[in-house]
């Protein structure tokens, strides 16, 4: 869905539904398929291999108290493989579009400058993590706390002193909160469809469809 | 990045622009990574040690001397030859980026292994500290030292060349034979081999033997 | 005229230093205070002590233009053009002017084939170019480069030279740790632990060191 507002927008509902309950995820789920699982990668499952087991032992945890723990599972599982999909569907600045788009070009611009500069450290965090692991492989930490804590502080302490450099390069630049930006928007053939079936599974999760049934008969 | 050749026991270096893969290539070729496609042979190495232009990335240690340990170095000699005697009980992290880099080669060049590769090991040193890495470097009798670097001006004693262009490694060849292939030379070297002097190798000592010629 | 007096900030410790317009190399030992100087100068940082004008005025109120250490892992925005246009968007300037300076910039620099690509794809000399154009697109009258040459090879430091001589910007200050770069330039201050132990000509200050690791190799050569 090239139209990053239609796919928030779908993102949005199709989550909502899938919350709501079993039927709302099914209906979610669906739409996925139909949407989005062509293009799903085995970068995609593993994306979201690490979320799904946690959420699966939250599951596991509310099963064994009772409570209805495969309901969770299945509805989260659902949401993580939506985020995938917008995730997956990035592209460069559209963050920074949609913030200016919806709420102009003060907070709006300041929002997605902060969504730009996240983006942007995200793919550092990635790249230098690989690093790390192979530097502390090569001292022979490969798994467990010994290979994570060192890791996790190498990581924040790049982290901080980046956002020192990039104090720097805004104050330089003459930043003092804002600034101009025309956001630019494709909306693809599919788009307007996909999101309007993602607006129909919405529906159909929050409406009373079997009150609407008995009302027909 | 495409990549095929041999390399010999000797120091070579690697030379290219920032960001061309040679950080990826010199992964691959420390055997922590693998390739896309074709294979890399490892023959008779029985140790390894890849050394990132990044010090920080190396760090384990919660305190200098802890530091020091990790790499089974004594930090005594250690801190006194990077000049950071009595500061054996601070945190690497409160170290400057230069400093850092001092501390992390200092503990890796004594290592004994067969094959040795650094990526960047110039990065973040003033020329002081450039050349006298390049004198532990050029005195290096042991394995295959493989340096990625897009030094400028100041090399060890090298024995073979490759350079990164156009996304492929280029073997240039032996040194001397070799410099007059090499597109990333300093402009001193190439204008000493327009000048029919070519130096013997790519030292500062190398360059002021050959600049003296008549 | 760039006049330092009696600047205390740190380990720095400047009694009187003027730079004049061109291209001035800071060059010294890592420590030296090379990076706190030039942060100071780029109005980034202020001094303890002391003043710091350029033509007169302070640096926070001066057009600035800085390339930072490793301006490849420094940039703020996913898209070349956003990138490069900062500087003009965060001064809330008008769009169409904006889209035109960023397209004359990026024509300046060569990269206007770079303009729809992602920043985290191009190569690391691409990344600096696309921080030195950010630097160079407000127009200013200081240009910072803070040892940004030790991340380029031979040719891009070169091209990277030339663009900055050709841009006509009066002041002109980088830190290096190339001393044949550093020969170059119009004038050269020499630090030492936060001090100005030598400044002036190419000629003044590497003759006074010429026993030491700083002195230009292509200097040496010349026989």
């Amino acid at each position: 869905m090239q139209d990053v507002r239609l796919r928030i927008a779908s993102a949005a509902v199709l989550s909502a539904a899938a919350f709501s309950g079993l039927w709302g995820a099914a209906g979610a789920f669906t739409w996925w398929v139909v949407m989005c699982s062509p293009g799903v990668t085995r970068g995609t499952l593993r994306r979201i291999a690490a979320p799904f087991a946690l959420v699966s032992v939250f599951g596991a945890v509310i099963w064994f108290t009772g409570g209805p723990g495969f309901s969770y599972v299945a509805r989260m599982g659902v949401i993580l493989l939506v985020g995938s999909w917008v995730y997956d569907e990035y592209r460069p600045g559209e963050f920074l579009d949609l913030s200016v788009w919806l709420l102009g070009d003060g907070i709006g611009f300041d929002l997605g400058l902060v969504a730009e500069m996240g983006m942007q450290c995200l793919e550092i965090l990635v790249a230098d993590f690989s690093r790390i692991r192979v530097a502390l492989a090569l001292k022979g930490k490969t798994r467990g706390l010994r290979a994570l804590v060192p890791a996790g502080f190498i990581l924040i302490h790049g982290t901080l002193a980046r956002a020192g450099d990039t104090a720097s390069a805004l104050a330089v630049r003459g930043y003092r909160g804002g600034g101009t930006l025309k956001p630019g928007f494709l909306t693809g053939r599919f788009d307007i469809p996909g999101f309007i079936s993602a607006l129909f599974v919405g529906i159909l999760a929050f409406a009373p469809v079997s009150e609407f049934f008995i009302l027909y008969r | 990045m495409a990549a095929e050749g041999s390399f010999l026991p000797g120091v070579h270096i690697v030379s290219g622009d920032v960001g061309s893969g040679k950080s990826t290539l010199a992964t691959a070729l420390a055997g922590m990574m693998q390739p896309a496609g074709g294979t890399i042979t490892r023959d008779g190495i029985g140790s390894q040690m890849l050394s990132f232009q990044f010090p920080e990335y190396h760090i384990t240690g919660l305190t200098v001397g802890e530091e020091c340990r990790s790499w089974s170095r004594d930090p005594g000699p250690v801190l006194r030859e990077c000049r950071l005697a009595g500061r054996g009980g601070v945190s690497p992290f409160a170290l400057s980026r230069g400093e850092l880099k001092r501390l992390h080669l200092a503990c890796v060049l004594p290592g004994r292994y067969d094959l040795l590769v650094l990526d960047e090991p110039f990065s973040s040193l003033d020329v002081e500290e450039k050349e006298r890495i390049c004198r532990e470097i050029s005195v290096r009798k042991h394995g295959i030292t493989i340096i990625f670097t897009h030094e400028q001006a100041i090399f060890p004693k090298t024995d073979f060349l490759w350079e990164i262009s156009g996304g492929n490694l280029r073997y240039r060849g032996k040194v001397p034979d070799a410099l007059t292939g090499w597109e990333h030379a300093p402009q001193v070297i190439k204008n000493l081999i327009a000048s029919g002097r070519c130096p013997g190798n790519i030292t500062k000592m190398d360059i002021l033997e050959a600049a003296c010629r008549t | 005229m760039i006049s330092i007096r009696d600047l205390r900030s740190g380990i720095l410790s400047i009694e009187d230093l003027g730079i004049a317009p061109g291209v001035t190399s800071v060059i010294g030992a890592n420590g030296s205070g090379k990076t706190s100087l030039l942060k100071i100068l780029a109005g980034i940082s202020n001094p303890e002590a002391g003043t710091v004008l350029v033509d007169g005025i302070p640096p926070r109120d001066c057009e600035i233009g800085w390339l930072g250490g490793f301006p490849d892992r420094n940039l703020l925005f996913s898209r070349v053009t956003d990138e490069i246009a900062s500087p003009l968007r965060f001064r809330h300037m008008p769009e169409g002017i904006i889209r035109k300076r960023v397209r004359d910039c990026m024509d300046m620099l060569g990269i206007s084939a770079l303009a729809e690509r992602r920043v985290q794809e191009l190569s690391g000399g691409e990344k600096v170019m696309v921080a030195l154009g950010a630097a160079l697109i407000a127009g200013p009258g200081l240009l910072i480069l803070d040892e940004c040459d030790s991340h380029l090879d031979i040719s891009r430091a070169a091209e990277v030279e030339r663009l900055i001589r050709a841009s006509g910007i009066r002041y002109i200050m980088q830190s290096t740790q190339q001393m044949d770069a550093a020969a170059r330039s119009d004038s050269l201050v020499f630090m030492e632990n936060g001090r100005i132990a030598h400044a002036g000509t190419p000629e003044d200050v590497f003759g006074v060191l010429a026993d030491t690791a700083f002195y230009p190799l292509s200097w040496k050569c010349r026989l």
